[in-house]
């Protein structure tokens, strides 16, 4: 079964600086319709103003990776930092037992436009980590590269979370396609970050995601300009 | 219980007091506490960064980072975390007008019940703590430098400071 979440449904926040779409529940939107999918518990796409951002504040026990599409991201944290990231990065921040962090977009000209997840980690008081991990453009036109998964993934993630999830990244030129088995029992999540794209059939526009259970296959083809899509492989 | 409420104010230049209170910070939250952290405003920030140009990066990007406590931030607090860098006292120009505030919801009787920890070095750690125990605030002591760079004692105070706020929110009144 496949359930759409159009970009239109979503939830938007506007607090001048920061211009939001949630996806799921998430600060002062409380949605049970909406609170999440299997493990993958916020899915949020923010536009935050040139020299502004999120400052000091704490996490617990959360798995939270951030994906730029477009701009500077600056960020601290308790453990390390400064690190500037930008398009064709992940940052995957394990917060474990607690973690301060800030962040910031790094340009005082040009705002920043990120993708914002949060994944449920599989145990609590986990010890707290940060990665970031450069991904090479060709690594995702036209196949599945994964971004983050568990640290016993049979292919080597970009970077490792502490849950039986997997992220993969693919950039879709018009009419291309890529699939990914579903082993009995898994489900997935699939979020078009940019362009269009077409999911066993379904077409999906930018901003839209979808949950998949009970389908032993997916296949995503690039819409007419192509797409960029987000798949989350989950228990 | 609702969460525990940690607010950790501090002043900083360099960074050095930011990163303590920011372990204290962490330590808070390990304990599961949702902490605020404000930081003491300069009176003048662009003077402040012309009389300290070595740690003009740090003043500018703290600047932009954090607001100054407010009274509603110290009334919504179970335990206050105070961090000042060494030389610096509650009656330096950046700090008055918190301590004052502090001194006078103390007076009110407003902060009863809270908890309080000061983080810092030698005198200064001592005068935080002596005008926050003034207010009527019940201060953890401990001294968050007594090992590496303080963070690890740091992070365990932060633990204390909620221990203590938990338990008073748990005495009968």
């Amino acid at each position: 079964m496949i359930t759409i979440r159009k970009s239109d449904s979503r939830f938007k926040a506007d607090r001048g600086w920061l211009k939001s779409a949630f996806t799921f529940s998430f600060a002062d939107y409380d949605d049970p319709a909406h609170a999440g999918f299997r493990s993958l518990r916020v899915m949020n796409e923010d536009r935050i103003s040139p020299g502004k951002g999120f400052g000091p504040h704490a996490h617990r026990d959360m798995e939270i990776i951030t994906y730029v599409l477009e701009g500077k991201l600056l960020h601290r944290d308790s453990m390390s930092g400064p690190h500037t990231m930008g398009p064709n990065e992940i940052q995957t921040m394990s917060a474990g037992n607690g973690v301060v962090h800030s962040e910031f977009n790094a340009s005082q000209t040009e705002p920043v436009h990120l993708v914002q997840i949060w994944i449920e980690p599989s145990a609590e008081d986990l010890p707290p980590s940060y990665q970031q991990v450069a991904v090479e453009p060709s690594a995702k036109r036209g196949r599945l590269h994964l971004l983050a998964g568990p640290a016993d993934s049979r292919q080597m993630p970009a970077t490792t979370i502490n849950q039986d999830a997997r992220l993969y990244v693919s950039e879709l030129a018009a009419g291309e396609a890529v699939s990914q088995e579903l082993a009995s029992g898994r489900h997935a999540w699939v979020q078009v970050v940019r362009g269009e794209a077409s999911l066993n059939g379904q077409p999906l526009h930018e901003g839209d995601g979808a949950s998949v259970s009970g389908e032993p296959r997916i296949e995503v083809t690039g819409g007419a300009a192509g797409g960029e899509i987000l798949l989350f492989d989950l228990a | 219980m609702a969460q525990t409420v940690v607010v950790v104010t501090f002043y900083s230049r360099g960074g050095t007091t930011e990163r303590v209170a920011t372990a204290a910070a962490v330590g808070a939250v390990q304990a599961r506490a949702g902490i605020r952290m404000r930081r003491l405003a300069d009176a003048d920030p662009a003077a402040t960064i012309q009389r300290y140009p070595e740690a003009q990066e740090s003043l500018t990007r703290m600047h932009r980072e954090y607001v100054p406590p407010r009274e509603a931030d110290l009334l919504a607090a179970d335990a206050l975390i105070v961090g000042l860098p060494d030389g610096m006292t509650p009656a330096s120009a950046e700090c008055s007008g918190y301590f004052d505030m502090l001194a006078r919801l103390g007076a009110d009787g407003r902060l009863a019940g809270k908890a309080a920890a000061a983080v810092g070095s030698g005198a200064t750690v001592d005068a935080i703590a002596g005008a926050l125990s003034a207010a009527g605030l019940t201060v953890v002591t401990g001294d968050p430098r007594s090992t590496g760079d303080g963070t690890e004692a740091a992070i365990a105070l932060g633990r204390r400071v909620v221990a203590a706020a938990e338990s008073q929110r748990r005495a009968p009144s």
